[in-house]
């Protein structure tokens, strides 16, 4: 896999400290460090941010180590404050910053081109466009963030991340270096003399920059300039449409490389394919224009810039390009089947709680497996803005409207951006329910730990830091329920949403998939059922059916009894 | 030489494992290989898909309209992986019913399948004959091997199930690997 590949290549480059937020597509790396850190000696971490893992990693950088962090793409977002001033500030050991990006939204709440950000902070970004080069760039990623003393950015996107594929692997260099800080204010203290002096520097710089992972392959009067995982359905196309064409692959997609001008000299036509948005394609033209070169330049005219490319995209651009008839691909109508909460997740029965406890209320939320109670029949989930924001939209729209409001975090999401706007809360006096699902993981990614589990990334176990301790510390009441106790949840919550003031209920209780979490056989519907529906127009659990006018619960049940709980009939049981 | 392969199902119904098994053993006969697969939100009980590119390719992604063969884990989602395939290609379906909780009753689904060459079997009932529905998939990979033209040979892909997976569960698999082909003749 891509991802694993880049774990390798880290290694194979002697990569010492690694820390991490999950986040797809990102999320293998640092999973496949986790289990191998102790035995190629590197520090790893999960830490409680990408903030915070950005600059762990950006320490062992300055002390002279390899060091990489990795994170999906909004993961950047949250880490930008420190990535923006340690471009500048740069590093001594090689520091790969992965960003791992997510064309088509395949798991994320927006699509987002973070090359920018590497034009922004300008730094090198380098893009492989599969799991072989997704290996070898992370290598030349941590030689050339060495030779430049600056931050590189490795840039995947999820056919990156998650393309399985064979590769070849290297040898692991051995680099044994001992970590020093070397104090120099001018260097590490950013106050705007000394930032000054930085600005210049990092100009100066990336012009001298120079590197030869790009490469030119083929013959033909048209060019074609691709980069990342499109070269691969640039081939395609040529082939499937017999086009001949020179092809310049960028592997460097900052800054771009002087050859490119020859390449534009060499053509009449170029078109440009990338996925996302047109930065080379912006940048190519730029450089035809100043170096006042008369060639066509195509792009974004006639490739899609949303959502990720494929081969029949790629031909239709081609098509259109050559005034062909485009190929149309044959829809079928088929109604969605999304995603939906596994039967017996505890976050359904807090959903459930939830309406029941304020049936006219808000419910602000953010991301998570939770995200899934805005599903019907569920409908718990009012917003979803990004981590963390259910709390701070919920500080400012209890000062705006007069409803109730219970808004919902998980866990680790609350250990990521939850805490400052909490101390918000308490800080002016809003009012409103805040609601931790605290499923004891990560879920959504693939249950990594966080501050809550007790373990680390090294595998070790440490104190456990409980939200109830820190919100009690805030001086808010704080009630812990099971959400799997139906009716103690909702007379806490009721109390709660009446009390009129902050509120924090925590709902505990382990993701089904946890080890130890409790499993049962499943559930049983008797003769009592009378065929209300209600456990299936309430609870929405795939693991219940309705089949002659009655109940039937099917072998997806994990026994939660949640519904047994509900029935007005009693007519659920199990063991 | 090229094969292309489009798994749908629904998430938690073994397709990675499928396809998995399918790579490992055009692997082992010097094949290049290629996957992509769904990760993350869409795993939870919703649609997932997985491609499976063997021999001489590039992107993973196969191209809609050029698949040689599309496997349905599930009869709907069969349906909704059928723009990949190519006409007079091969579609193998498992008459396995998943209704989606946000829909009331299942729909009803009618499509002319006159373009293709079509295998309908019930892979999960064998399965769960065989005393395990979660060997569903190791049915249709045997299915697959007997009625596509698959770059690897029955004996390789058993090998490749060896070794794709733990090795307590590898008799049931190997059975319903067998049961699949016989499904298939
Ligand atoms: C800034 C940022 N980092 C990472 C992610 C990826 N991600 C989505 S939800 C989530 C955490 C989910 O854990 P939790 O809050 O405990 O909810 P659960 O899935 O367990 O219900 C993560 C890491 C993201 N969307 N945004």
């Amino acid at each position: 896999m891509g991802n694993e590949a880049i774990a390798r290549g880290a290694v194979e480059a002697g990569v010492k400290v690694v820390a991490a937020y999950p986040g797809t597509p990102s999320s293998e790396i640092p999973n496949t460090i986790s289990k191998i850190a102790k035995k190629y000696g590197i520090y790893f971490e999960w830490s409680t941010n990408e903030k915070v893992a950005y600059e762990v990693a950006f320490a062992g950088a300055v002390t002279g180590l390899r060091s990489m962090v990795t994170m999906k793409h909004v993961g950047l977002n949250v880490a930008s404050d420190a990535f923006m001033a340690s471009a500048e500030v740069g590093v001594e050991g090689g520091y790969v910053v992965v960003s791992a990006d997510d064309p088509s939204l395949h798991s994320s709440q927006n699509e987002q081109d973070n090359r920018y950000y590497a034009r922004l902070a300008n730094i090198p970004c380098i893009e492989p466009g599969s799991p072989q080069e997704a290996k070898d760039y992370t290598i030349k990623a941590f030689e050339i963030s060495e030779q430049y003393k600056m931050p590189v950015m490795l840039r995947t996107t999820t056919r990156v991340n998650h393309t399985r594929g064979d590769v070849e692997l290297g040898d692991i260099l051995s680099l044994e270096r001992t970590p020093k800080f070397e104090k120099n204010p001018r260097r590490y203290v950013t106050v705007p003399t000394n930032a000054r002096v930085l600005r210049e520097n990092i100009i100066k710089k990336m012009d001298s920059f120079k590197s030869d992972l790009d490469t030119i392959e083929g013959k033909g009067s048209l060019g074609v300039i691709a980069s990342g995982i499109a070269y691969n359905y640039v081939k395609e196309t040529l082939l499937l449409l017999d086009v001949e064409a020179e092809i310049y692959k960028v592997a460097v997609t900052h800054p771009l490389s002087n050859a490119i001008i020859d390449f534009l000299n060499r053509h009449d036509d170029v078109i440009v394919v990338e996925e996302l948005e047109p930065i080379v394609e912006t940048e190519v033209r730029s450089m035809a224009q100043k170096e006042n070169i008369p060639v066509t330049i195509y792009g974004k005219d006639i490739v899609p810039r949303a959502f990720e490319l494929n081969t029949t995209r790629v031909a239709n651009a081609f098509r259109k390009y050559k005034n062909l008839p485009l190929e149309e691909v044959r829809e079928f109508d088929i109604p969605a089947r999304p995603p939906i909460l596994c039967p017996g997740c505890p976050h359904r029965a807090s959903f459930y709680a939830i309406r029941k406890a304020a049936p006219k209320g808000i419910y602000p939320s953010g991301i998570g497996c939770y995200t899934l109670g805005f599903v019907p029949p569920l409908s718990a989930v009012d917003s979803c803005l990004c981590m963390g924001a259910s709390i701070g939209f919920s500080c400012g729209l209890s000062e705006f409207v007069s409803d109730k409001i219970i808004c919902t975090i998980g866990d680790s999401s609350f250990f990521h951006a939850g805490i400052p706007p909490l101390l918000d809360a308490v800080y002016n006096k809003h009012t409103f329910v805040v609601m931790i699902l605290d499923n004891e993981t990560t879920a959504m990614t693939g249950h990594q730990p966080h501050p809550g589990t007790g373990i680390t990334g090294m595998g070790e176990s440490v104190r456990k830091i409980y939200p109830e301790k820190l919100t009690e510390a805030m001086g808010i009441k704080t009630d812990v329920v099971d959400p799997h106790d139906v009716k103690r949840t909702i007379e806490v919550l009721k109390e709660a949403v009446k009390s009129d003031e902050l509120r924090v209920v925590i709902a505990r209780r382990k993701c089904i998939f946890l080890e130890g979490a409790e499993r049962k056989n499943p559930y049983v519907v008797t003769d009592e059922c009378t065929g209300c529906r209600l456990c299936l127009n309430q609870l929405g659990c795939p693991a219940i059916e309705f089949v002659e006018g009655k109940a039937v619960i099917n072998e997806l049940c994990n026994g939660c009894g949640v519904c047994a709980q509900i029935c007005p009939s009693n007519a659920i049981t199990g063991d | 030489m090229k094969y292309d392969i489009v798994l749908g199902g629904v998430g938690g119904q073994g397709i990675l494992l499928a396809s998995q098994v399918i790579a490992q053993a055009a692997m082992n006969r010097g094949l290049k290989v290629m996957m992509a697969e769904t990760h993350g939100m869409a795993q939870r009980g919703g649609s997932v898909i997985s491609h499976v590119r063997l021999g001489d390719i590039y992107g993973a992604l196969v191209p809609e309209g050029h698949a040689d063969l599309v496997v349905g884990f599930e009869y709907m989602e069969a349906f909704r992986q059928l723009k990949f395939l190519a006409k007079g290609k091969k579609l193998i379906i498992n008459a396995h019913r998943i209704k989606p909780v946000t829909l009331e009753t299942y729909p009803e689904l009618d499509f002319d399948l006159g373009d293709y060459d079509v295998l309908r079997l019930d892979a999960s009932r064998i399965a769960l004959n065989l005393g395990n529905p979660i060997v569903t998939n190791m049915v249709i990979v045997g299915a697959m091997s007997q009625f596509a033209q698959l770059p690897a040979s029955q004996q390789e892909i058993k090998d490749a199930i060896r070794e794709s997976v733990p090795s307590q569960f590898a008799e049931i698999d190997l059975k319903a690997f067998e049961e699949g082909v016989r499904a298939a003749q």
